[in-house]
């Protein structure tokens, strides 16, 4: 039954997407009034489609039903109710109608703002566009990637093995794999409209505008649901790290490091006209780097090009992330006229010229990202030979160009626009430049040494100095509402940013680690803690024995970290435990796999202390404040798309 | 009405729409007076060439780009340097890849792939530390091939340095087994039947046993340490010739 109604409504989902994109088209093209009215009708049939498929599923998670390959592999009746809605994207088939629901959500809520005016050519090619990525999405689904397919015979009172131990053990995984498909796929709207624009030959600054808030929108949810995997990683996986430039977490970096060098470049078109043809390869590199990642991520292409034949869907994705990349530079260069720029930039002391350096440091960075995820792929096809890039290479070059980020963050927001003189720079840059010396003082002062993390403190200062310069003018005339806006919200988000950074530079630079054996009763000192070792106390359930290590740390507080065996996989994974604190980090977690004996005499933990690590999480939920923040209207309300883009005239009865 | 003549028409009405944002974007003290000033300019100016080209209905590129050879040459030599930068770093942090390890980053929480490289860095400067260390990725993974394979044959070189009689033999006895079971686990991967040749030639002193496995490493492309240690005792045996 859930197999029938899950197919029934991908069914749906393909016919609406594949036929309104026809229809629509014809429409346009014809000057079918009538017909393009009815465009967005489809939208709500896919909504409605990929919503029954997504019920189904969770329905035939809920129900365990066997009779699906799907539930087979990640359904069991041990599963908590938590992580059992999580199953669906714990694997590929699941993940894709993950995606699947997104779009159709994005699509329909696209449809619904734009209702007004669906008979806009404009909206009604990007309408078009939405359609057409629906429908390859559906029609993966539905086919290759069928959630729904129907398994093997079960025996009578057979029991999957439930979803992979490292999603069943934490809260986060319900949110950060939805965050991130969220951030992905909602940037399908703005390239929808960017596609649309070169085929209208409307590419001033009007779709610039409607498509504004859905790209910082889908930026800030990719953001979060980055962080939040760092988290998940730091909480779960137990070697106390938030990055490893593993290729699953550079596919989700990428798309984000060309959207932020997107959601900058697009202020200096919509101030000066300046950087079209540019901020529309940023916005189809976005869209097509998500297509790329998930190509990276879902295929067996991490391990071995040669897992290329094992898997099921990469030549889809392949193939779809081609023809995006094709059609889209396609249309820029037949454009190209109508994309040259009425203005330059007149000196690159000014804020123009600021983003534009901005601008080309995330494009290297994206680069070095992608050379270095894709190289061992390119060195496998042309030489059969297997390699890896070490995190030396991100390490290396991702550091300096991080301190450049912090450099131009601190500058970029007081210079003007058009140019600047020197005394402006002095006035503007007197406070932030003191603070960027305050930092390094208080730095040095807490025992900081070595010469990257000292610059990255001192230009933390100096980019939070410039950051809190632009939000106390703000505040003095407006209040509290000086914090909301384009402008004064990106100043807290860029502060978000500089406690982030700060933070990674304080724990990858004076993380001190140990292992240490310490027998039962025993109280051991190590970098001004004291551990002692209580016992052993077990938790028993269902789905898993819980071993645990308790130990007493700084005389204080029981921490508990935990060995778990998962008894549907019997597989074993290492559980820390952390006391978080806002100057660091005390993170234990046992050594090994093996969980200890109740009665062990002794424990081998191993030990990290990792400064400011709290502020990570801190910094992220500022940046997300101050998303949210610069997305609402600065003072009245008003709907800043409106005016800027011709209804379609002329237009003829077919 | 052409289709540049709707864009153009656009374009107007975008501008004047950010006329009146950039007043209340001062207002509400999101730029400042010299930025509104430079930006009202610029809009202004840009709106009247807009108005301009719209009441002559005509359409024209603003400006064209032209790129001198001094610019050209700057770009291009920027990107040679940092073409080569990249390269060199690249180089430096290139490694090989084993057999279900990613292809980018230093997985910390693989200790599979982390105990391989320790094992694989004492093979042959002590065996019986490295076939240690291959049963501790053993537990972790109790099909790892190559775990299996080089446990095998480091338990084998181990057991004949072994004084200990008895242990050497059991040492032995379970090397075979390990051998054998990475046979069955993937009979593609030529180490273990290479190593299955030379115990049974080398150490067994078995000849006829030896040739199969000799026969069937070669034919299945053994890397060349590997064949280097099993290419003599082919020769000696008539395999492949």
């Amino acid at each position: 039954m859930s197999a029938a109604l899950g197919n029934a409504g991908l069914l749906v989902t393909l016919v609406a997407s594949s036929v309104g994109a026809l229809a629509t088209a014809v429409a346009i093209i014809g000057g079918n009034r009538r017909a393009l009215r009815q465009a967005p009708i489809y939208a709500a049939i896919i909504v409605g489609g990929a919503t029954l498929a997504v019920i189904a599923m969770q329905w035939a998670l809920f129900a365990r039903d066997y009779s699906i390959d799907f539930v087979q592999r990640v359904g069991s009746s041990t599963t908590p109710t938590l992580y059992n809605v999580a199953a669906m994207w714990s694997a590929l088939e699941g993940s894709i109608l993950l995606w699947v629901i997104v779009l159709a959500l994005f699509t329909g809520g696209g449809a619904l703002r734009f209702v007004r005016r669906r008979d806009d050519e404009l909206v009604a090619w990007a309408l078009v566009v939405m359609y057409v990525v629906m429908t390859f999405f559906a029609l993966v689904s539905f086919g290759p990637a069928s959630p729904f397919a129907p398994g093997a015979t079960v025996p009578v009172g057979f029991d999957g093995p439930g979803p992979n131990p490292l999603l069943q053990n934490h809260v986060l995984v319900l949110f950060h794999p939805p965050l991130l498909y969220l951030g992905y796929v909602g940037f399908t709207v703005p390239f929808a409209f960017a596609i649309a624009a070169l085929i209208t030959g409307r590419v001033g600054e009007g779709w610039l505008l409607e498509t504004r808030r859905w790209a910082l929108f889908s930026w800030g949810l990719l953001t979060i649901g980055i962080l939040l995997g760092g988290w998940w990683s730091y909480e779960v996986l137990g070697w106390s790290g938030v990055w490893a430039w593993d290729p699953v977490e550079n596919a989700s970096l990428l798309p984000w490091l060309t959207g932020t060098a997107y959601i900058h470049s697009v202020l200096v078109q919509q101030r000066r006209g300046m950087l079209r043809v540019w901020n529309l390869s940023l916005l189809v590199a976005t869209f097509a780097l998500t297509i790329l990642g998930t190509f990276l991520t879902r295929s067996g292409v991490i391990n071995s090009v040669h897992a290329f034949a094992a898997g099921e869907i990469d030549g889809y994705l392949l193939g779809f992330f081609g023809i995006v990349v094709v059609i889209s530079l396609g249309l820029i260069g037949w454009r190209g006229d109508a994309l040259r720029a009425p203005g330059r930039i007149d000196s690159p002391i000014s804020r123009e010229g600021a983003f534009l350096a901005n601008n080309v440091v995330f494009a290297l960075f994206a680069f070095i990202v992608l050379l270095g995820t894709v190289f061992p792929l390119l060195v496998e096809v042309f030489q059969d030979r297997q390699t890896v890039v070490g995190a030396p290479y991100f390490d290396r070059l991702s550091m300096p160009i991080g301190l450049i980020l912090l450099f131009l963050m601190a500058v970029a927001p007081v210079l003007p626009w058009r140019t600047a003189s020197a005394g402006t720079l002095r006035d503007r840059l007197f406070w932030p430049a003191w603070c960027g010396v305050a930092a390094l003082a208080v730095a040095v002062a807490v025992g900081a040494d070595r010469l990257a993390p000292l610059v990255a403190f001192m230009l933390g200062g100096f980019a939070g100095g410039a950051a809190g310069r632009q939000l106390v003018l703000a505040t003095r005339r407006q209040g509290l509402r000086g914090l909301v806006g384009r402008a004064n919200g990106g100043m807290l988000v860029h502060i978000g940013v500089i406690l982030i950074a700060v933070a990674l530079a304080a724990s990858n630079s004076y993380t001190h680690s140990a292992t240490l054996t310490i027998e039962r009763g025993e109280r051991v000192e190590w970098a001004g803690h004291s551990f002692e070792f209580v016992g052993v106390s077990t938790e028993v359930t269902a789905r898993a024995d819980v071993v645990m290590a308790d130990v007493l740390l700084d005389d204080s507080k029981v921490y508990a970290p935990a060995v778990t065996t998962y008894l549907q996989q019997g597989m074993t994974v290492p559980t820390p435990s952390v006391r978080s604190g806002f100057t660091s980090d005390v993170y234990l977690t046992i050594d090994g796999n093996d969980p200890p004996a109740i009665d062990a005499d002794e424990i081998v933990l191993r030990v990290f202390v990792k400064p400011m690590v709290l502020w990570l999480w801190i910094g992220g939920a500022v940046m997300a404040i101050g998303t949210v923040l610069s997305a609402l209207p600065s003072k009245r309300s008003r709907r800043p798309t409106d005016p800027t883009s011709a209804p379609m005239p002329e237009m003829q009865h077919g | 009405m052409s289709e540049d003549r709707g864009a153009l028409e656009a374009e107007r009405d975008f501008l004047l729409s950010s006329l009146d944002d950039l007043d209340r974007e001062l207002e509400a003290g999101d730029i400042s007076d010299e930025d509104h000033a430079e930006l009202r300019d610029g809009y202004v100016a840009r709106t009247a060439e807009v108005l301009r080209l719209l009441e002559a209905d005509r359409v024209e590129p603003l400006h064209r780009i032209r790129l001198g050879w001094k610019t050209v040459a700057g770009v291009g030599a920027v990107v040679v340097l940092l073409g080569a930068a990249l390269a060199f770093v690249l180089a430096n942090a290139l490694g090989e890849r084993l057999s279900g390890q990613s292809m980018t980053g230093l997985d910390p929480r693989d200790t599979v792939t982390a105990l391989l490289a320790e094992a694989r860095a004492a093979n042959f400067a002590d065996p019986a530390g490295a076939a240690d260390i291959y049963a501790l990725v053993l537990v972790e993974d109790p099909t790892n091939i190559e775990a299996l394979t080089y446990r095998g044959w480091t338990l084998a070189l181990a057991a004949r340095q072994n004084p200990d009689e008895a242990a050497g033999a059991d040492q032995f006895a379970e090397a075979v087994d390990l051998l054998v079971e990475a046979v069955t686990v993937d009979p593609s991967y030529p180490d273990p039947l290479c190593f299955l040749g030379i115990i049974q030639y080398r150490f067994v002193g078995d000849g006829e046993a030896a040739r199969p496995f000799v026969a069937a490493c070669l034919a299945a492309n053994p890397p060349a340490e590997v064949k280097d240690l099993v290419q003599n005792l082919a020769d000696e045996l008539g395999v492949g010739s």
